[in-house]
């Protein structure tokens, strides 16, 4: 079976390194919460070094885009760093773009993961540097709960392929739960790398050099608190630039506070809802469209690597999403990557 | 060079048109229909002005339909949207460019439908107007002053950037001159069609943004995106409208917009100024996207002049 991909793959992450924790975006809510966090990496075996900027403040911003984009690369060239692992997102990534340089990071390849302002980074790095980046929970959120972790680990501290992807256990989900985690907007089979992100980001990324190339690959997205006609005219903007058809396979997620009206119980609620904008925008396209899964802004979280090969049915009989191929090496083991 | 449409004249049709979102209520449409009364002009309301589906006014198709039966009518000489909203953007790829190309008319709106305007001009060369939607005039002052507007075949009058209607003073943080086309949109219109086939050409152009309803940090972002694309550097020159209820949104360490969007205006030294009376209320001025202009901002103060008339 061929596993080979042009991307490359960062060392799996083990007891005993070293992980670089660094806000690249906005800063911690409470500067006391970042101690809960390097308590936990404590519990994985982890040791950890701060970046230089990690409380620094600036607008809404941890610092300088100057400073945020030289703790990222001091962090990606210091070779006792495996791992680089953002505090939080919040905003400010995109502004990092222009003063990063890809091929240092190229040459230093190693996990670098986060959601939400963390998206730019994952996309413009996986694009420039050719390097397998994880959509996943950024330091403060990894232990959220069982499943968060589980994939975490999956992804992040084994050399095999993640696999099947599963729900969340239903007796951690009391009431009722919608979206379900497999709605199919549009029916199909797919194939392809991993790609996607936050949507918001995703779009902002439109007309630069790091815009989102989704030829071919599964394209997952995911947003928060954005109303529905906001969902709309993004996905009108990607749908017209063609990033949509050029998809294989999209994987929408359930997306937390997209509601019309936001989360507040109110009228609002009549107007037209997510799940009517993504039938009407992604309905149409000849590839399979499911909505629901877990990751990104939901508390459950399935982490999911950039550039890594994966596969989606959706039929009448379910949905199957696979990720078929490794995201880490083990160097010192030097074992065939499993598909 | 933008192809320019025929000045308006006594007597002439306007289709008043909602190619985003619906008439909040009948009053505003007959008021509508009243303003272009009262500059002599005949209104015709587009057959789903009113329609409801989701947050537009009907689904894409009625709302194209509407918007190109316009374009192809011989007898309407100018379309000025009702009101902005959400629902512009999907049009873009089923609108009707080459009616407009061979017989250009005079195209106007704000917020939304920006989208439109720019999506027009990219793909005709005809000059459209960024201003008020129609719903947004509510006195005789504005009514007659747009009406001289449009109406002009020669050259329009300068337009000076104001921080406040009683003070002859404007914020120029990067003082400087030049020559260009004008592009004026609302931010986050403009950014909508980056990557997208109807993205504008910022090459050698002057461009006046405005916003409405955004925290300061959302429209950083989609500055920032202005910026990644390396079209900011093609710009000769920045001018800032309203940016209406924008701000902290109560988020009191975070800066303002100027402040944003100030380390890279300076670091490129971009002529930049703000308070120009563009934005989506029915006291701002009319801007012609593809007009010759000229620039001079200077400390606390900026004018815009046009080179040559807007009209044919």
């Amino acid at each position: 079976m061929d596993d080979s991909t042009s991307f490359h793959k960062p060392h799996v992450l083990k007891r005993g390194d070293t992980v670089g924790i660094l806000s690249p975006s906005s800063p911690a809510f409470e500067p006391g919460t970042i101690n809960t966090s390097l308590g936990w990496l404590k519990k994985l075996g982890l040791q950890y070094r701060l970046s230089l900027g990690l409380n620094a403040s600036y607008s809404s911003y941890a610092g300088s885009d100057e400073a945020r984009a030289q703790d990222l690369m001091r962090f990606f060239c210091d070779p006792e760093i495996k791992a680089i692992l953002p505090l939080r997102g919040g905003s400010g990534s995109s502004r990092l773009l222009h003063l990063l340089d890809y091929q240092a990071i190229a040459a230093n390849p190693k996990i670098i993961v986060g959601f939400s302002d963390i998206t730019a980074l994952l996309v413009a790095i996986n694009q420039k540097s050719n390097l397998v980046t994880f959509h996943g929970p950024t330091l403060n959120l990894m232990y959220e709960n069982a499943y968060t972790y589980s994939y975490y680990q999956k992804a992040l501290m084994s050399n095999s392929s993640i696999g099947l992807v599963t729900d969340p256990p239903e007796e951690q989900v009391w009431g009722q739960h919608y979206p379900p985690h497999r709605m199919i907007i549009a029916e199909g089979k797919a194939q392809g790398a991993l790609t996607g992100g936050c949507l918001t980001l995703l779009r902002g990324l439109m007309g630069t050099p790091y815009e989102i190339d989704t030829r071919g690959k599964i394209l997952f997205i995911e947003d928060v608190d954005e109303e529905p006609h906001n969902i709309d005219r993004m996905l009108c903007q990607l749908r017209l630039a063609g990033k949509l058809h050029q998809a294989a396979g999209i994987i929408f997620g359930a997306s937390s506070g997209c509601r019309p009206g936001g989360s507040k119980r109110n009228t609002l609620t009549l107007n037209h809802s997510l799940e009517d904008v993504l039938r009407e925008r992604l309905g149409d396209l000849g590839i399979p469209v499911v909505f629901g899964m877990r990751f990104g802004h939901t508390a459950e979280k399935i982490t999911l690597p950039l550039g890594v090969r994966a596969s989606l049915i959706a039929t009448m009989a379910g949905v199957r999403f696979k990720i078929e191929e490794a995201a880490c090496v083990d160097k010192t083991t030097s074992t065939q990557v499993q598909g | 060079m933008s192809t320019r449409p025929r000045a308006l004249k006594s007597r002439d049709k306007i289709a008043i048109l909602a190619p985003a979102g619906r008439a909040a209520r009948p009053g505003l449409l007959a008021r509508a229909a009243y303003v272009v009364e009262s500059m002599g002009m005949v209104p015709q309301v587009g057959a789903h002005a009113s329609a409801t589906h989701g947050f537009s006014a009907g689904l894409d198709q009625d709302r194209a339909s509407d918007f190109n039966l316009a374009l192809q009518d011989e007898s309407i000489a100018c379309i000025w949207a009702l009101t902005g909203g959400f629902g512009a953007l999907p049009l873009l790829d089923k609108i009707d460019y080459g009616s407009l190309a061979a017989a250009p008319k005079i195209i106007i709106g704000g917020d939304d439908v920006c989208h439109l305007l720019l999506a027009c001009h990219k793909m005709t060369g005809v000059t459209t107007f960024c201003g008020p939607n129609l719903e947004a005039i509510d006195s005789k002052h504005d009514v007659d002053r747009l009406k001289k507007l449009l109406t002009n075949p020669d050259i329009w009058p300068e337009c000076k950037a104001q921080d406040t209607a009683n003070l002859d003073f404007a914020y120029c943080p990067v003082p400087g001159e030049g020559k260009g086309k004008l592009l004026a949109s609302n931010l986050t219109a403009l950014v909508s069609l980056f990557g997208t086939p109807y993205e504008p050409d910022l090459a050698g152009h002057f461009v006046l943004i405005e916003d409405k309803n955004e925290r300061n940090d959302i429209l950083d972002r989609w500055f920032t995106t202005l910026y990644a694309s390396g079209k900011l550097s093609q710009t000769v020159g920045l001018g800032v409208g309203q940016l209406a209820n924008c701000g902290t949104k109560g988020a009191t360490n975070m800066l303002s917009f100027e402040e944003l969007i100030a380390d890279r205006v300076m670091q490129m030294r971009l002529a930049t100024a703000f308070g120009f009376p563009f934005g989506q209320s029915g006291d701002c001025n009319i801007f012609p996207l593809g007009a010759s202009i000229s620039f001079h901002f200077q400390k606390n103060t900026a004018r815009l002049h046009y080179n040559e008339p807007v009209l044919a």
